[in-house]
């Protein structure tokens, strides 16, 4: 058996194409995405959109909705509650995120509790890559389409959004509504991954990329095409290596991004610690003033 | 109402602002006028900060009205005719950002739903970056600057934003003495170009070379007048010792 054997087998199944498919599409969203949320200093709030879709995916199985449908639903939900508790009391936002997230998620385990042998609890919590239907892929092209253009489209908003809101008031641009955009894409994303690495470990895939194209980078423009490129590979050889490994997809994804992140972190050229080490060693700022 | 004389440009009117039990701004009736630079001098906590943010529209009145080119302070936004410089303090170095791409945000109120920037933007960009002497520097990390150079970035970024009416919070404050010397000549210009300046300060002996009017806070105007009537020793006292927060 050639190499390219080896690269080809997974391809002649077509449950393993799909599972390429989708976990590529989800990846890359979520990287896209993430860029954002690590800058703003919102990564909690990606946990807790993807841990709030729990009830709204156990909802739909129940009235026979598509499960994005009532993921979606429930992701903008939490997003709502998380700021009408931060802002109607002295409740603080990691706070806040904190109390909605965890009752959702545990209604969502008491509604799974409900409803016997239907719907494999293990599945949403875990993700199931392997499981992605036709039907299922669709979807997650297709909200994965809008979630990409919406971000693409605004990318330089968001990035003042993320940069200076002040300045962005200030020139007439709603802050608000650049969050609450944010927000929207982030429930979307939340949506699509959530079928593929399950709701504990979408939140890796929407910060990990994110964080070490930062540590690659000092230009946004740059970390909005490094990002989704990393998260792609990872997710390829992630996949790959479940398939030969017999390991969990999601989570060797997530170990992929991981992996690839502590190299970065190490070695980065210019933020990395062991080149910030050696360059102070050497008495060389590595930041001129 | 007061009218709106010719040359007027941002008009306040028993502007009075309470922030919970706080009274931050009361009853201030002002002019700002075309072509001046007007300091605005206070304590801390004086209300400063309350009157860049309702001019901004960014706090509610809780009484009085005021207007921005006889509109409301929204709309004056909306049309990218007043740029506020921060402190500059909040920014966070490890933004992956720019100088001229922080710059270019000046521009984005006057750009396309994408805020692609077009060649006359560049030109803008370049050009502010330019009288603040930072062309060198636009390729830079903003992360990598220094104080002084930060604050003209931000002083940048207001410049290409082409406003009517500039609101510096503290420009002076914390940077090094070519910075202070360029912020202050580059705002002197601007007022000769037609500009409002408005800023905030504490390097009260500077001001006669730098402002046309001071603008003497303390939560009540206490007056509008030359940096040499405004900077009198009874005045200074009334501004600096009058109770920092009265509660009505």
């Amino acid at each position: 058996m050639t190499f390219i054997d080896l690269l080809l087998q997974p391809f002649s199944y077509d449950f393993m194409v799909r599972a390429m498919t989708a976990t590529t599409i989800a990846a890359v969203v979520c990287a896209l995405l993430s860029c954002w949320l690590v800058l703003i200093g919102w990564s909690l709030m990606g946990d807790a959109v993807a841990h709030s879709v729990l009830p709204g995916v156990v909802l739909a199985y129940m009235v026979g909705a598509p499960f994005a449908l009532g993921a979606l639903i429930f992701g903008l939900l939490a997003v709502l509650l998380i700021g009408v508790v931060r802002d109607t009391s002295r409740v603080k936002e990691d706070a806040a995120i904190g109390i909605v997230f965890t009752s959702l998620f545990a209604l969502g385990i008491v509604l799974v509790s409900t409803v016997p042998s239907q719907v494999d609890l293990s599945h949403i919590v875990f993700g199931n890559v392997l499981g992605v239907s036709p039907f299922d892929l669709a979807q997650i092209a297709m909200l994965g389409g809008v979630a990409i253009a919406v971000l693409l489209v605004k990318r330089r908003d968001l990035t003042l959004f993320a940069f200076d809101p002040a300045h962005a008031h200030a020139i007439g641009i709603s802050p608000r509504m650049l969050s609450a955009t944010l927000l929207g894409v982030l429930a979307l994303t939340a949506v699509v991954s959530v079928q593929i690495v399950g709701v504990v470990l979408v939140v890796a895939l929407l910060i990990i990329p994110g964080a070490t194209a930062h540590l690659l980078t000092d230009r946004m423009g740059r970390m909005l095409v490094i990002a989704p490129i990393i998260a792609a590979s990872c997710s390829i050889a992630g996949v790959y290596a479940s398939f030969y490994l017999d390991i969990a997809p999601g989570g060797a994804v997530v170990l992929a991004n991981a992996m690839v992140f502590t190299a970065v972190y190490l070695f980065s050229p210019r933020h990395g610690v062991v080149g910030r080490a050696f360059a102070r060693r050497r008495g060389v700022e590595t930041v001129a003033g | 109402m007061t009218a709106v004389s010719s040359g007027t440009v941002v008009c306040l009117n028993d502007v009075t602002v309470r922030r919970g039990e706080v009274l931050a701004l009361d009853s201030i009736s002002l002019e700002i006028r075309a072509g001046t630079v007007d300091a605005l001098v206070g304590m801390n906590g004086a209300g400063k900060s309350t009157l860049f943010a309702a001019i901004m529209g960014l706090v509610p009145l809780t009484r009085g009205t005021l207007t921005v080119f006889g509109d409301t302070p929204a709309r004056a936004r909306a049309a990218s005719r007043v740029a506020f410089m921060p402190q500059g303090d909040a920014i966070d170095i490890d933004f992956p950002i720019t100088v001229a791409d922080v710059v270019m945000m000046g521009r984005f109120g006057r750009l396309g739903i994408t805020r692609r920037p077009r060649a006359a933007d560049r030109r803008a960009v370049a050009e502010s970056l330019e009288r603040v002497q930072l062309a060198d520097l636009a390729k830079r990390p903003i992360g990598t600057l220094s104080g002084g150079q930060r604050k003209r970035a931000l002083m940048a970024r207001a410049l290409a934003q082409d406003a009517d009416v500039l609101l510096l919070d503290e420009p002076f404050a914390g940077v090094d003495r070519r910075s202070e010397q360029l912020i202050a000549d580059v705002l002197t210009q601007l007022a000769i170009e037609g500009h409002s300046v408005v800023v905030s300060t504490h390097d009260i002996a500077n001001l006669p070379d730098r402002a046309d009017r001071v603008i003497l806070l303390a939560q009540r105007l206490i007056t509008v007048d030359t940096p040499a009537a405004a900077l009198a020793p009874d005045m200074l006292a009334r501004a600096f010792t009058a109770s920092r927060v009265h509660q009505s």
